[in-house]
């Protein structure tokens, strides 16, 4: 066990474990913190403190001073005071170190190399960072079930877990290390139980958890709430009316629900009819792209190929184009909507039936005038979703050049040896990345998963406040962003607050005293851009395949980005990569936040 | 130096959106077809091994072969069999994604353009691509680059085709001649054209048969031409393929 320099620098082999280290502790938390919410001890905290010296992580200047059109990239280069130490903090509830296990488990088969990683670097570098305990009992459970973990192990493997446990909680650790066998057996079986338990358990009481917050008697939904709890993914049953929240189609008054939805799927109604109507001059070449497209959409789900959901798609898309001639229609958009459509329909399935919307024809189930409504609840939601993101899709595509070689930097940072091979095979991200940024991953995960991570992409990138003003246009909306930019901190403590519901006040008070939620969402009403968000994802989602992308050439590499083995993929992937996703996004976040 | 040895050929396929481009690479990569591609976004990247029968003849690239390009090229009496990668860039065709050009045409050895024979517009615009091409790919000496031309979907029913054999033939014979003109004394030449299908499976090896010895020829004639320090050799590709194709310098 040796210890390292707290100041380590991110460009050193050593300190790149630290960062993975970190991140699986923080991926598996996330995973598994829906449990944690039954758990009774809810005050036992577990604190990681982790330093990083920001002069290491400082972007190596590039010399074409591209000047980005994202409208708040300029000025949160601008208020970021060039090269400083920061201090994050990530506080969770117990998680971390008990979802230790939980890795040590779930990824020995899937992930070995980075398990082994893990144990030998957590030792090597926990020491250098405070780790005050308070729950001694709480520790115990660890060392038993390490113990119990490790039987299966090699020796060597066993000395290393326990001394990676007594590492992490000191002097304070009771000895504990000689359970007898049948005890350890029995332990075991009550173990398997209780994960059962505690799987359904967290189901039911997540579903509970979003009752409460959305069938509240107050008349106002409280969003920040409904963000934290959403990040970690949504009941099917709950998803339609939580992504119109989060999405700020709907606002938080319940009582306005009714008359905002009647009065938006009027407009989107009379908006068609007039499409269609002789005073409209059709654009003959959008509509033509389009039409070839919506066959070409979702081809492998049935739901797509029913000629009422593509006549649907169409309207959506053409009259999307023609209010947005900026942008007009870009491919890639057309996989964009049907998340929304698809969430959308299943407002009207019994609950029996949710999980068969991809095979059944909703003209079956829906009345015309409920069909209307999912085509308009889809293009509003569609609209807003694309507002943050638009400059996607304007002539030259400038925020995906930016994002591609924004994730080229992020990917020289996180992991050196993988950069460092794509360059000398001669790949460039831009040619395999473009579509990860045109379609958001669409294109390379199945669409359950991508609906999945839609909820956490809402409710990251959900606005703080209810946006009473309804005609305040994205550019407004940026606008803020751009005003706020420069308070770092409290961008930080917001992001982390909101996203995993598991911050602790006192931690940031010396950084940041003034950053109460109030203050912090008076003063932007975007807390994190979707853009930026995604970079994170997808340098976790190449950073996922490293060990597989080292070992092959030019072409190998090519075909493997383009044809991604996700197809097995469940919720625990897609949560391990958006848990890895936020954690590099806390800690580049300094770094980061001139480039993006 | 290594790629030189494993003889890799880089094709770049453009032309409208829908026109067929995945579908004729599906089609020759994997020998099949489906109606379920998803629009092609950035660009597909697809393999396939080549082997390759170079004859005598087939220094002068392109010249008259439209006409006969269908019949084959198997006619051959000495011949030297040669293997290659061929690596194909399958682009979007959409309009909005041409800004992503220089990531994918730049070392290409062949372009090929597709358009639709029932589609008169994806014919119009076979200029366009050409000269979009030209602009980002970086090309050398673009009077000789090779690029083959594909009229897709002939399985259609007559009715619906709105390009004619002749009109194609025509645009095909005198492809070069605006991209000539800035060499003033050098003569226009056609360029290959193969009327295809992806869906019945009609001409695709032999267009690609053809592409992958433009491409090797090309390649090939790059090498040589880096060697010579850039000089023009307009009449000259004839010399340096046929003592060229067997002996490398490294």
């Amino acid at each position: 066990m040796s210890s390292k320099p707290s100041h380590t620098n991110p460009k050193e082999a050593g300190s790149r474990s630290l960062f993975s280290t970190l991140m699986r502790s923080m991926s598996a938390s996330s995973v598994n913190m829906s449990s944690h919410h039954n758990n009774s001890n809810a005050n036992r905290t577990h604190d990681i403190m982790l330093k990083t010296n920001n002069s290491a992580a400082a972007i190596p200047g590039k010399s074409d001073s591209h000047k980005s059109s994202t409208s708040n990239s300029s000025s949160r280069a601008a208020s970021t005071n060039g090269i400083n130490v920061s201090t994050s903090t990530f506080s969770t509830k117990n998680s971390s170190s008990k979802s230790l296990l939980h890795s040590h488990t779930s990824g020995k088969h899937s992930k070995k190399k980075k398990y082994e990683d893990y144990s030998e670097d957590w030792s090597a570098t926990v020491d250098d960072y405070s780790v005050p305990v308070k729950d001694n009992d709480f520790l115990i459970n660890e060392v038993r079930s390490s113990t119990h973990l490790s039987r299966t192990d090699s020796q060597g493997n066993l000395a290393k877990i326990l001394s990676t446990t007594s590492s992490t909680t000191g002097n304070q650790l009771p000895k504990t290390k000689t359970l007898t066998e049948d005890e350890e057996i029995n332990y075991s079986l009550e173990r398997e139980n209780e994960k059962e338990l505690q799987k359904l358990n967290s189901k039911l009481s997540k579903i509970s958890r979003f009752d409460d917050i959305l069938k509240t008697s107050n008349n106002t939904i409280n969003l920040s709430e409904l963000r934290k709890v959403s990040w970690n993914g949504v009941p099917i049953s709950h998803r339609p009316l939580v992504w119109k929240l989060l999405i700020g189609y709907l606002p938080a008054n319940k009582r306005r629900h009714e008359t905002l939805l009647e009065r938006k799927r009027n407009e989107y109604q009379m908006g068609i009819e007039h499409m269609f109507s002789g005073k409209h001059q059709r654009d003959q070449s959008t509509w033509h792209q389009i039409e070839i497209d919506i066959p070409r959409t979702n081809p492998h789900i049935k739901l797509y190929q029913f000629k009422s959901v593509q006549d649907s798609l169409q309207k959506i898309l053409y009259y999307w184009a023609i209010r947005h001639p900026a942008s007009g229609y870009v491919q890639g958009i057309n996989d964009l909507v049907t998340p929304f459509f698809q969430t959308f329909l299943t407002e009207y399935l019994p609950e029996k039936k949710l999980d068969m919307v991809e095979v059944l024809d909703p003209q079956d189930y829906l009345t015309t005038e409920q069909f209307v409504q999912v085509e308009a609840d889809s293009f509003w939601c569609l609209t807003k979703f694309l507002d943050t993101i638009i400059d996607n899709y304007i002539h030259g595509q400038p925020a995906i050049l930016k994002q591609v070689s924004n994730l080229e930097s992020l990917c020289k940072r996180i992991d050196v040896d993988l950069y460092q091979h794509l360059q000398n095979e001669n790949v460039q991200f831009l040619q395999f990345a473009f579509r990860w940024m045109n379609c958001l991953l669409m294109r390379e995960l199945p669409m359950s998963i991508v609906i999945r991570m839609w909820d956490t992409y809402l409710a990251e990138t959900s606005s703080d406040e209810d946006l009473e003003d309804e005609t305040l246009s994205p550019t407004m909306e940026s606008l803020n962003i751009s005003a706020l930019g420069g308070n770092t901190s409290s961008l930080f403590e917001s992001s982390l607050r909101g996203s995993k519901g598991q911050f602790k006040k006192n931690d940031l008070t010396q950084k940041a005293p003034t950053s109460t939620n109030s203050a912090a969402s008076s003063s932007m009403k975007r807390r994190t851009s979707l853009s930026e968000f995604h970079v994170f994802v997808c340098a976790a989602f190449l950073e996922n395949w490293a060990n597989v992308l080292l070992q092959m050439d030019f072409q190998g590499i090519i075909t493997f980005l383009q044809n991604v083995p996700t197809t097995t993929w469940g919720e625990k992937e897609i949560e391990i990569l958006l848990s890895e996703a936020f954690m590099w996004q806390t800690l580049y976040k300094d770094a980061t936040s001139h480039w993006l | 130096m290594s790629s030189r040895k494993k003889n890799i050929l880089k094709v770049i396929i453009l032309g409208d959106s829908g026109v067929g481009k995945t579908s004729l690479m599906q089609r020759y990569v994997n020998g099949k077809y489906s109606q379920q591609y998803k629009a092609t976004i950035g660009a597909d990247f697809l393999t396939k091994e080549v082997i390759l029968e170079e004859d005598e003849e087939s220094g002068n690239q392109g010249a008259g072969n439209f006409a006969s390009a269908t019949a084959g090229d198997s006619n051959n009496v000495k011949s030297n069999k040669k293997t290659a990668t061929l690596q194909v860039w399958d682009t979007a065709g959409q309009e909005r994604f041409q800004s992503l050009g220089v990531a994918f045409y730049r070392g290409a050895d062949c372009c090929v353009l597709v358009y639709d024979v029932t589609n008169q517009k994806s014919f119009e615009h076979l200029a366009n691509w050409r000269d979009e091409f030209l602009l980002h790919a970086n090309i050398s000496s673009p009077e000789t680059f090779p690029f083959i031309i594909l009229g897709n979907k002939i399985d259609v029913d007559d009715s619906k085709k709105q390009v004619s054999t002749r009109q194609a033939q025509e645009f095909a014979r005198n492809f070069s001649a605006d991209v000539a003109s800035s060499a003033s004394d050098n003569n226009s030449f056609g360029v290959p054209l193969f009327f295809t299908s992806a869906k019945g499976d009609l001409n695709v090896d032999a267009a690609f048969q053809k592409i992958a010895k433009s491409a090797l020829q090309q390649n090939q004639y790059d090498m040589e031409n880096n060697a010579f320090d850039d000089e023009e050799f307009n009449d000259a590709i004839n010399i340096h393929l046929d003592n060229g194709a067997g002996s490398c310098q490294c």
